[in-house]
């Protein structure tokens, strides 16, 4: 009796420590990932996506190619091959095309009404505190090669998504690929199938011509 | 008589006043007791009678952490939701996702309510073959965008309902109700109970014990991190436990202070218990015969006069001490004792009856009926003492050995000083009022507002978080037809415009496009008939682009509800309806907080942020007859200049019948000026004190008025009629008189004063200063009226105190 009565508190006491280890894990992870990007001044990333929407009958499948140009702060985003959309920073405001539709519209920079991965590309953190300020850790995962760890946004306006998932690859720790479950069910999981660091990033790439391009409002 | 038990005539007095009670109607509305004419009783009346919020608990859900108050929020809301024997919904704040996924009611009625243009845009926009674009862009925007709320929406929308048009279309359905703070920090939901009666304190308190229960339980098994998730309990239920509770526990410890005090006060100036429990009785005879009286004359009593009534039969109480201290004074009958004490009590009791009636010159509805059941309650009393009463006190005495006489104490003041007290107490009154400001009611004097209640603090975080609500006033329109209705608000709408123009008000906000429009609902069903008939063609159209029935099911939702109001509509079940109003839980509870018909009126509800809610001007320029604002700041303001004017209008008879009666019952331009002296020099007092300590007037112990004006006459009338009898002997006129006025008015005083300790600040504003009051009043008449009585006819200047 006394013997068990002494193994209780040293049980809890572990558990806790075990929880504490586990977080102290999980920052450490999260620390090596961002820290591949530091001195990284551009990533272009190519990645494919699938989205299963609860709304929709099949998933969907798509390519596609995203620039960050941290020098710069400025980004191009665009999904489809050849693209579909494209998604490119312009400073205060935000410019979004739809090629097969000839249209484009011009969104307030910071506005919660940002398409696809482009959003999350915009407030990529660089260190953990940042990390941490963006989003809320609920769980690691350790699976083959690759860790998963499990977020929840801080943000408003990502009020959508339920959680996000981005997988580390355990040896090198870059990031593999990022899932969002949002609140309804519905998925997107994107892979990384190219990373490129530095990578030159001319002008014009963030400046897409807008000829025979007429100005709308996506949302109507 | 008094062989019978005592307490079993008051068990059977007490079984026949509850059943009494029981049987008569009372009116526990407030606003019946104010002048209908003001537009802020009327505003609170609307805003009770339409909006009423008794059953909706408010929730509140606070942290550092946008997103964690928003999950904190959704999950608690979750957890209530699941407790279906307490609780019967659970509404969060209405968001475009939200509304795309539940609300297909509330959409369908919102295009059916919209401008006849409106509907035929969105008829032309779903129509071969414009809607294939529209489903093949939709299918696109959901194929490419993902994390922005507008794209969740776009896909369960695919057809757009949700594009609103008009005014929705620019505004947020939540904007005139917003359960949200700007950063999103601070949220709040409604909760609607079941299984619970909320018309009653105790039933609404073990409610909320429950929901605070699993509130604890919800906070204990939820993984915040650490991070803390501050959780209020608001809202009608939760004032109503509060209030009740406090007041039942006030009350209760009033009465057993007061009945312990008076006791003992009993006993030690007359040394025996036995008469007490047949006062009670007479009291409890009075208090059955007056309400019963009341009922029948009168119909409903509201719970405020009655209240006060039963208060003031307190003087028909004293009338049975002034018989029982008479009554040990050797009367050998009844009839001689009659013959002795009823003439000062009769009128006595005309007089304060007289005084009472003359209420009815007042424009507070409330005040008149408050006098009148007084009138009525001294007049029964004055009878059921001299004649019920009379004969108990005289065999209570006659099993009392000779009393001893117990040496007098004489007034403590030496009647040079009290006479020139007389005149100088009043003077500088008069010269504090011109010293320091008059007194006046506080402004902002809640009267039911529990000190350290959790629900007002839990309210005020509220009213701070969400800024549109801060100083944000209810605005009420009522009508007779929605068309009358909304031609009030047009018309409200113009003025807001100027009243913001001119800098009275800061913003405003009206429910317009969700109030019924039958002309609008009527000139739509044409289009509406002939969309119901495309609904094949295009639900096949979207399963063909790749949508699922989820993604159809607000479609297939919107047109089920379509065709719901297009059969009430043309009447295809019954009756056909002039306008139909939105189905499902999301729809109607809508609706339900912003517009309500009852008793063919309707109402609307909308807000107004008054830059000085204190100043009246904006309410003279925004309301009507048809639109009233529910301001507790400027009723105040109003309240006041109302009493200011029912001072003269009231004061002034009141004055003459006063004078007039009391030239009848003394017949003596000496007594008259005594009883008038006394009640000047006793008002004189109280004014000095409200100006010169913290004691204050507000509009609710502004009603104790009645009482120190009744009791200070009822007390004069007593000791002067003593005197008279006693020859002006001072001394035997204390012994009886003076003794029973001493006992009246210190158990009086503590009676009220044991409300002082309550929680509700009105309850213990009117105790501290109905027991200042009456103690005023017990010093006047018992240690100043003799000596002025003696100086006053005896003539004499400076004389000494009568000899011991």
């Amino acid at each position: 009796m006394t013997f068990s009565r002494a193994l209780i508190p040293a049980v809890v006491a572990l558990s806790l420590l075990g929880g504490a280890a586990r977080g102290d894990e999980t920052h450490r992870i999260i620390a090596n990932w961002l820290r591949t990007h530091s001195g990284v001044q551009s990533l272009a990333v190519d990645f494919s996506q699938r989205r299963v929407m609860k709304t929709l009958k099949i998933p969907i499948t798509q390519q596609g190619k995203l620039w960050i140009d941290y020098g710069r702060n400025r980004y191009r985003w665009q999904a489809g091959n050849p693209p579909q959309t494209i998604v490119v920073s312009r400073g205060q405001s935000i410019l979004i095309l739809r090629t097969p539709l000839k249209r484009y519209e011009e969104r307030r920079a910071g506005s919660s009404e940002m398409p696809g991965l482009a959003s999350l590309a915009r407030g990529f953190p660089r260190s953990l505190d940042e990390f941490l300020r963006k989003y809320r850790v609920l769980d690691l995962r350790s699976d083959g090669p690759r860790h998963s760890i499990v977020a929840q946004p801080r943000s408003r306006d990502q009020r959508g998504v339920k959680t996000f998932t981005f997988h580390i690859e355990k040896d090198r720790y870059r990031l593999l690929g990022v899932d969002v479950d949002l609140i309804d069910g519905s998925s997107l999981k994107t892979s990384f199938t190219r990373v490129q660091t530095n990578v030159a990033m001319p002008d014009s790439l963030f400046a897409p011509s807008l000829d025979g391009y007429t100005e709308t409002t996506f949302s109507q | 008589m008094t062989r019978i038990p005592p307490l079993i005539i008051l068990a059977v007095l007490g079984a026949i006043a509850a059943f009494s009670i029981s049987r008569i109607q009372f009116s526990a509305s407030l606003f019946e007791m104010l002048p209908r004419d003001l537009p802020e009783v009327r505003g609170m009346d609307w805003l009770n009678r339409y909006f009423s919020r008794d059953g909706q608990l408010v929730v509140t859900v606070r942290s550092g952490d946008p997103f964690l108050t928003d999950e904190a929020s959704s999950s608690l809301a979750e957890r209530l939701r699941s407790e279906r024997d307490r609780v019967a919904a659970v509404h969060e704040e209405i968001t475009l996702d939200r509304l795309a996924i539940e609300g297909g009611g509330l959409l369908a009625w919102l295009w059916l309510n919209a401008e006849p243009a409106e509907f035929t845009a969105l008829e032309n926009r779903l129509g071969a073959p414009t809607s294939r674009e529209t489903i093949d862009a939709s299918f696109v925007a959901v194929q490419q965008g993902l994390f922005d709320p507008g794209t969740l929406v776009r896909s369960y929308d695919p057809l757009g309902f949700t594009r609103l048009p008009g005014e929705l279309g620019a505004m947020s359905i939540g904007e005139s109700d917003p359960m949200a703070s700007a950063n999103g920090s601070f949220r709040l939901f409604y909760v609607e109970g079941t299984g619970v009666d909320f018309s009653d304190y105790r039933d609404a308190g073990r409610w909320l014990e429950e929901i605070r229960t699993i509130v604890a339980d919800w906070e204990n098994t939820r993984n915040d991190d650490g991070e803390e998730v501050v959780i209020g309990l608001t809202g009608t239920p939760a004032f109503m436990a509060e209030v009740g509770r406090e007041m039942e526990r006030d009350m209760t410890l009033s009465i057993v202070i007061t009945m312990v005090l008076i006791s003992i006060l009993f006993w030690i100036m007359h040394r025996r218990h036995k008469p007490l429990p047949w006062l009670v009785a007479a009291m409890l005879l009075v208090l059955v015969l007056t309400l019963n009286v009341g009922g029948w004359l009168f119909g409903n009593i509201s719970v405020m006069s009655a209240g006060f009534a039963a208060i003031l039969l307190g003087l028909a109480v004293d009338y049975g001490i002034v018989i029982y201290r008479e009554a040990m004074d050797t009367r050998e009958n009844a009839r001689e004792l009659r013959r002795a004490v009823g003439p000062g009590i009769a009128w006595a009791a005309a007089t304060t009856a007289a005084v009472f009636l003359s209420l009815n010159l007042s424009s507070l509805p409330g005040i008149a009926e408050m006098g009148n059941l007084v009138a009525i309650g001294i007049a029964i009393g004055a009878v059921t003492m001299l004649w019920g009463f009379a004969p108990i006190a005289l065999e209570l005495r006659a099993e009392l050995p000779e009393p001893r006489r117990r040496a007098h104490s004489p007034s403590p003041l030496p009647r040079r000083i009290a006479v020139i007290l007389a005149a100088g107490v009043p003077l500088c009154a008069i010269a504090s009022t011109l010293v320091r400001s008059p007194p006046h009611l506080e402004a902002n004097f809640h009267p039911f507002r529990i000190r350290e209640s959790p629900s007002l603090v839990a309210w005020k975080e509220l009213q701070h978080e969400l800024r549109e609500r801060e100083n944000a006033v209810p605005l009420v329109v009522e009508a007779p037809s929605p068309e009358i209705l909304l031609a009030e608000m047009e018309g409200l709408e113009s003025r807001l415009e100027t009243a913001s123009a001119n800098g009275l008000v800061d913003g405003a906000s009206l429910p317009t496009p969700l109030v019924p429009r039958p002309d609008h609902q009527a000139a739509n069903l044409p289009a509406l008939t002939r969309l119901l008939g495309e609904r094949d063609r295009l639900l096949t159209e979207l399963d063909g682009a790749g949508f699922s029935s989820e993604g159809a099911r607000l479609a297939d939702t919107i047109f089920d509800s379509w065709e719901t109001y297009r059969a009430r509509i043309v009447g295809e079940n019954g009756e056909p309806a002039r306008f139909v109003l939105p189905s499902g839980p999301l729809g109607e509870w809508t609706i339900a907080r912003l517009f309500a018909e009852k008793e063919g009126s309707f109402a609307a509800l909308g807000s107004v942020r008054p830059s000085d809610p204190r100043d009246r001007t904006w309410v003279e320029t925004i309301c009507t007859e048809r639109v009233a604002a529910a301001s507790l700041g400027s009723l105040g303001a109003a309240l006041n200049e109302r009493i200011r004017s029912d001072l003269t209008r009231v004061f002034l008879p009141l004055i003459g019948i006063l004078v007039g009666m009391l030239a009848l019952v003394f017949r003596n331009w000496r007594d008259l000026a005594l009883s008038l002296g006394a009640l000047t020099f006793a008002a004189a007092v109280m004014l000095l004190l409200t100006i010169w300590t913290p004691l204050r007037w507000n509009s609710f112990n502004i009603f104790g008025l009645p009482l120190l004006f009744g009791t200070g006459l009822d007390f004069s009338i007593h000791m002067i009629f003593a005197l008279r009898r006693h020859g002006g002997d001072i001394r035997r006129a204390e012994r009886g008189i003076g003794r029973a006025l001493l006992f009246c008015g210190t158990s009086s005083a503590i009676g009220f004063g044991s409300l002082a300790t309550a929680s509700a600040h009105g309850l213990a504003s009117l105790g501290v200063v109905c027991a200042t009051g009456l103690l005023v009043n017990m010093a006047v008449a018992v240690w100043f009226l003799p000596l002025w009585y003696q100086w006053i006819h005896e003539g004499r200047w400076f004389g000494r105190s009568p000899a011991r």
